[in-house]
């Protein structure tokens, strides 16, 4: 009908990763190949040695999805050379707050991310792959396994793969059920079958991942990126995003927005256009309050900092980072002590345990908030967050331990004033609070 | 200032940094908080544990390393050249209060009642390094107190800090999954593994690597506080490996059994049964006066009476019925001092051959003449293969159990054969079922089939052994078929492991002496000599032997107490008058080996059925009251001390058998103290007589195999099977 809008007009193609999210069935081989899938596989074993796969992906710059931003290729030369097994494990876990990219991608396009992982496992040698997908995602495991028994039908995957010598599997692994399960070390343990706790680092993944071998942990958008790379040379993928972030970036948007959903857009858009442009606004037309730019995880933007290009360097000068660009909206409704003891209390249910700060001290945080919360703080317990907050940063085992801390360090740096507001006797009875 | 050029350079595969402004050249490999150690340098620790894999999870040991933006664990980080570390800045100081702090946050801090309070390093460490004073006011995390894990250990989970060196403990060391995390996150719990009971031979260990008080031994719980308690330490007589340990008392009585680590023996490691079992000392039903047979009723009596009884029968008998009328049979488990004694009160005073120990172990001559352990436990971590032919160490000798599994963590191919299941089979790279009977077949086709297919090293075998052209003829026989056929294994997997064990790279071969069932055990051991040449286990680098079972059943084959011929007081025939020390036929369901004696003395801790038979009891004391030396399953020399004293008027043992000497004979019962008889002991025996005593009480020391001794590998070696004309038990 002319006056209704489309879900294709909604929710519009990007160039790359979620070009053909709205074309029916590409599930099925056919249809995927009649759109270009495989094309990069196929140039890649007829063109390229394992290390010009390497070489091109470096090129591009594609800089990890899954929150950290390491460059790919890198990662990938660090996998050593030569005999023995290796293997490549795909992070599907995809467990952090508003993050909702990566379901579309496997659900609607499961041969794009297969296509990357044959790609990726040619270049570093690994004959086999596991997808440790979140355990909730049962249509996309579905969807995987489905295109993964017709690629290996039509010697796309197993062995020989189109007449070469390499040789694929590729697993579905469904996960355990737990945030955790999505740091890279966790998730190895959980693949081996053990408590998802997090290792220590050295030895790297690259060195002693799975099982004691050497392993590539990537996100499932940073894999998916690599097929049109191939297909295409870095040079077409540079010309997206901004020279230091090449590409595009499926950004969920989530919260107070009136459309939220993932879109694909150049890296570098300012959370401006996201949020008004695509997300049409805040419902209400209400104000603002804070982004939170990545999930639970990383450090706010306060919404007079709304203009900041969401790449991998602009969030850096407020002390953020864009991470799974995972962008959830909190408008002037929101009570930011009251949201801020949610996040902690998510972080607090979600900590392994394993190390000491990160068990303790969110533990500690939730109690802390929970009182004030309940409206029996006292004055010190502004500066007793911030030092708990202090023992924990940069103390812990994996970085869980570092994001815990965001929303307390956060919302005491932007709004202060509603925790003084929640305190009886604040601020005539504070104390003179340290100051640096 | 040493000029830099002047510096002497660094040995190979070392590293060279810096911490607290101290230049130390260490290992590569070495990590951050072992190199600080081997400074004088204390960086403080609660999940580290140098025998465990380090796991970085309490984080007290966050040191700066510059040019490195965070504070790094330094139980994790291996050293790198020029590194420049600070563990006591302000930054890691800070970092490692806080740490403490968030610790005590939830700790009960009920020190005061604690089993661990005053040897805690919580306590010690919050002393050291914590923060003066808690900024927790919320209420803390409760759990309802005590729970047993095992009859033998509690766990309070308000205590238990998360280092999780328990669970790391039973995973890596003995190698089950009998202790588990549970809940997530600041709801953590040690818990026993569903389904599972935490019965490991090896669970006290959880209890000294715990911490803090969070577990604690059931036995010990509330007993006595740790500084009360006085510690002796001495060695475990409950099996062949002398494991280490501490014997601390308060009142006279044995309250608690801790590690006292000698790394070559034990790892530092004590086996459940060596660790908890000390009741019996402080028994109040223990034997605590001689008794002698009056009217047919045991009755109290003097020494001097029960020893001038005793004396006068032997004596009587003696001269009655022949020298070897009068017997003794000694405890493996007694002292080399005592089983000297002993053994020059029967050959000596008494002119009696009808001498022996009990258990008695058959004797296992090996290639180099000398029936003792060639090697040592520890070098049984640098095997490159390890054979175990019919030996259950976990049953008997646990903690060389987990030797082997470490020997197989660093990569030792282990081929265990067993007529049942085994311990070992998990981490073996081959498990074979086979019965007791077809061991020796088995042994021999595989020391014939290296030596048809030439597997062995050439140059060993021409240039340090003789007689393997007859051992060759005798072998012949030992087909790879034939064993199959005898064994019910299949050909190809004989074949296939025993091509195994010819692998290069140091070899060890452990076997049980007394097979079950008709076995010629002059064929078995012949065969295991043959196979044990042939494998490079009496290499140098190697370990061959038999593994004995008491601890002391070494020191009973150094010395010599054993019978000549069929003069056995025990299976031949019964002597008139015996004297049993720590031996209790009538317990052990022999009661034919009392069949005609008609003068019995028991020598005892308790009234056991034999001595209710006896006529002459004399008290015996325990491991814990008597001073001597022992002689563990790797010919290792260690010394005991008394802890507490004997009850009653109990004397120590080797002080009877010497008045009873002074009894029988003129002279040569001088002594006046078990050091004394060690002197003598050590004139005697030559294999003794190289040991330093004060080693002894040091570690302990292994006696020198005389075909090691030039230290040039210049000894030779006999195959043994040709020895045994026509090839015994074809
Ligand atoms: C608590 C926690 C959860 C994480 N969850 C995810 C996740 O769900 N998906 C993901 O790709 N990366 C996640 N990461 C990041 C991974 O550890 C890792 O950096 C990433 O998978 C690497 O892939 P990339 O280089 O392609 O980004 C998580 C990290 C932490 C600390
Ligand atoms: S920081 Fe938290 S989640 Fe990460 S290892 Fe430590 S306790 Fe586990
Ligand atoms: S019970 Fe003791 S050893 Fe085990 S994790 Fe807790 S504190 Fe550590
Ligand atoms: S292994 Fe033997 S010596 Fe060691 S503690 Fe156990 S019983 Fe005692
Ligand atoms: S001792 Fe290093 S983290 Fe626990």
């Amino acid at each position: 009908m002319s006056g209704a809008i489309t879900f294709e007009q909604l929710m519009p193609a990007g160039p790359n990763l979620t070009e053909h999210r709205h074309v029916p069935n590409m599930v099925d081989l056919e249809v995927a190949r009649s759109r270009g899938a495989y094309e990069g596989l196929a140039k890649a074993l007829a063109e390229y040695t394992p290390e010009q796969v390497t070489g091109v992906v470096m090129d591009a710059t594609v800089l990890g999805r899954g929150g950290a931003g390491f460059p790919a290729g890198r990662k990938w030369s660090f996998i050593p050379k030569g005999p023995g097994q290796k293997y490549l494990t795909v992070n599907a876990d995809e467990s952090e707050p508003g993050t909702f990219s990566n379901r579309e991608l496997m659900e609607t396009t499961p041969h794009l991310l297969i296509e990357g992982i044959a790609l990726c496992c040619y270049a570093v040698g690994a004959s086999r792959a596991f997808i440790y997908i979140r355990g909730e995602y049962i249509h996309a495991a579905n969807q995987l396994n489905r295109a993964i028994d017709a690629a290996r039908a039509a010697n796309l995957l197993g062995d020989k793969i189109l007449g070469s010598d390499f040789n694929l599997e590729v697993f579905v692994f469904q996960g355990a059920g737990a945030y955790i399960c999505g740091e890279e070390t966790a998730l190895l343990e959980s693949i081996e079958g053990n408590r998802p706790m997090p290792r220590s680092r050295p030895p790297f993944p690259a060195v002693a991942g799975l099982y004691g071998k050497p392993t590539v942990i990537n996100n499932v958008e940073t894999i998916a990126n690599i097929p049109a790379i191939i297909r295409n040379g870095a040079d077409w993928y540079k010309a997206f995003g901004t020279p230091t972030s090449p590409g595009t970036k499926v950004y969920s948007l989530s919260g107070h927005v009136r459309r939220p959903g993932n879109y694909e857009l150049n890296l570098g858009i300012s959370l401006r256009d996201l949020i008004y442009e695509y997300g049409q606004g805040v419902p209400g037309d209400r104000a603002v309050k804070v982004v939170l730019p990545s999930g639970a995880a990383a450090p706010w933007i306060p919404a007079d900092a709304l203009d900041t290009p969401m790449d991998y360097d602009n969030p850096r000068k407020l002390g953020t980072i864009l991470g799974s660009a995972s962008v959830i909206v909190m408008d002037e409704t929101v009570s930011i002590p009251h949201a801020t003891l949610r996040l902690i209390e998510f972080f607090n249910h979600e900590s392994c345990g394993k190390c000491t700060p990160c068990r303790e001290g969110t533990l500690w945080l939730v109690k802390a908030l929970q009182r004030i919360c309940a409206g029996e703080g006292v004055p010190e317990d502004l500066q007793l967050l911030l030092n708990v907050c202090d023992s924990i940063a940069g103390k812990v085992l994996c970085a869980l331990g570092d994001f815990a801390v965001s929303p307390v360090q956060s919302s005491l740096k932007y709004f202060r004033h509603e925790y003084e507001a929640m305190i009886p006797g604040y601020p005539t009875a504070a104390p003179a609070l340290a100051t640096d | 200032m040493v000029q830099e050029a002047t510096k002497p350079a660094a040995p190979p595969n070392t590293v060279t940094l810096t911490i607290d402004e101290r230049e130390i050249t260490v290992p590569k490999g070495t990590l951050l908080v072992e190199a600080a150690k081997s400074a004088g340098i204390d960086i403080p620790v609660f999940c580290y544990e140098p025998r465990l894999a380090p796991v970085g999870a309490c984080r007290m040991c966050l040191v700066e390393i510059e040019k490195m933006p965070r504070l790094q664990t330094a139980c994790t980080t291996p050293v790198a050249d020029g590194m420049i570390v600070r563990t006591n800045a302000e930054k890691s100081r800070a970092a490692q209060s806080d740490v403490l702090g968030m610790l005590l946050a939830n700790h009960p801090l009920d020190c005061p009642v604690c089993d661990k309070g005053g040897e805690c390093p919580l306590q010690d460490t919050t002393f050291n390094y914590g923060p003066g004073i808690s900024k927790f006011i919320e209420p803390k995390r409760t759990f309802p107190k005590p729970i047993p894990l095992s009859p033998l250990i509690a766990l309070d989970r308000e205590r238990c800090i998360m280092c999780y060196r328990c669970v790391r403990f039973q995973r890596e060391i003995p190698g089950d999954e009998a202790l588990t995390v549970i809940d997530r996150g600041s709801h953590s719990e040690i818990a026993v593994t569903e389904g599972r009971d935490f019965d490991s031979p090896f669970s006290g260990n959880t209890i000294e690597l715990c911490p803090v008080g969070a577990l604690t031994s059931i036995p010990f719980r509330f007993r006595a506080r740790p500084w009360d308690l006085t510690k002796v330490p001495s060695v475990c007589d409950k099996c062949s490996v002398g494991c280490n340990l501490n014997v601390e008392y308060r009142n006279n009585a044995v309250l608690r059994l801790t590690a006292h680590p000698n790394p070559p023996v034990d790892d530092g490691w004590l086996c459940d049964h060596g660790r908890f079992t000390y009741d019996y000392v402080n028994d109040k039903n223990r034997i605590d006066r001689p008794l002698i047979r009056r009217n047919g009723q045991l009755v109290p009596a003097t020494w001097d009476e029960a020893l001038d009884l005793a004396a006068q029968r032997f004596r009587d008998t003696a001269d009655r019925a022949g020298n070897d009328a009068v017997g003794g049979v000694i405890s493996a488990r007694a002292t080399n001092e005592e089983l000297y004694l002993f053994g020059k009160l029967f050959r000596g005073a008494l002119g009696s051959q009808a001498v022996d120990h009990y258990p008695r172990t058959g004797s296992a001559i090996g290639p180099f003449g000398v029936d003792a352990l060639h090697g040592s436990i520890e070098a049984l971590e640098r095997m490159g293969t390890i054979v175990l032919l019919g030996v259950d160490p976990l049953k008997e000798q646990p903690v060389l159990n987990l030797r082997l599994r470490k020997a197989a963590k660093n990569g030792a191919r282990l081929v265990v054969v067993s007529p049942e299941a085994n311990d070992l089979d998990p981490v073996a790279a081959h498990a074979l079922r086979v019965p007791h009977a077809a061991l020796p077949t088995l042994a021999a086709t595989w020391a014939n089939l290296i030596v048809t297919e030439g597997l062995h090293d050439a140059e060993f075998i021409g240039g340090r052994t003789a007689g393997l052209d007859r051992a060759r003829a005798t072998l012949v026989d030992f087909t790879v078929e034939r064993a199959a056929s005898v064994i019910g294994l299949s050909a190809e997997l004989i074949a296939a492991v025993g091509r195994a064990l010819a692998a290069q790279g140091p070899s060890a071969l452990l076997f049980r002496r007394e097979l079950s069932g008709t076995i010629d055990h002059a064929q078995w051991f012949a065969a295991l000599n043959d196979l044990s040449l042939l494998i490079g286990a009496t290499k140098e680098d190697g370990v061959f032997g038999g593994l004995v079972t008491q601890n002391n059943s070494q020191g009973a084959i150094d010395l010599g107490i054993a019978p000549e011929g069929d003069a056995s007081p025990f299976g031949g025939k019964a002597p008139s008058a015996l004297y049993l020390l720590g031996v209790d036929p009538l317990g052990d369901g022999r009661a034919e080996a009392l069949d005609g004696v008609d003068f019995l003395v028991v020598q005892e801790l308790f009234l056991t059925d034999t001595a209710r038979r006896a006529d002459v009891v004399f008290p015996a004391v325990s491991w814990a009251e008597k001073e001597g030396t022992y002689t563990n399953l790797e010919r290792r020399v260690q010394r005991i001390r008394p802890a507490v004293r004997p009850p009653g008027e109990a004397r120590p043992d080797w002080r009877v058998i010497r008045d009873l000497g002074k009894r029988l004979a003129p002279n040569g019962f001088a002594f006046t103290s078990p050091t004394a008889v060690w002197q003598e002991l050590a004139a005697a025996v030559p294999a003794y007589g190289q040991l330093s005593y004060g080693a002894l009480g040091r570690g302990g020391q292994q006696w020198a195999l005389p075909h090691i001794g030039d230290g040039n590998g210049g000894g030779r070696f006999t195959f043994r099977s040709g020895d045994l004309e026509g090839g015994a038990g074809r």
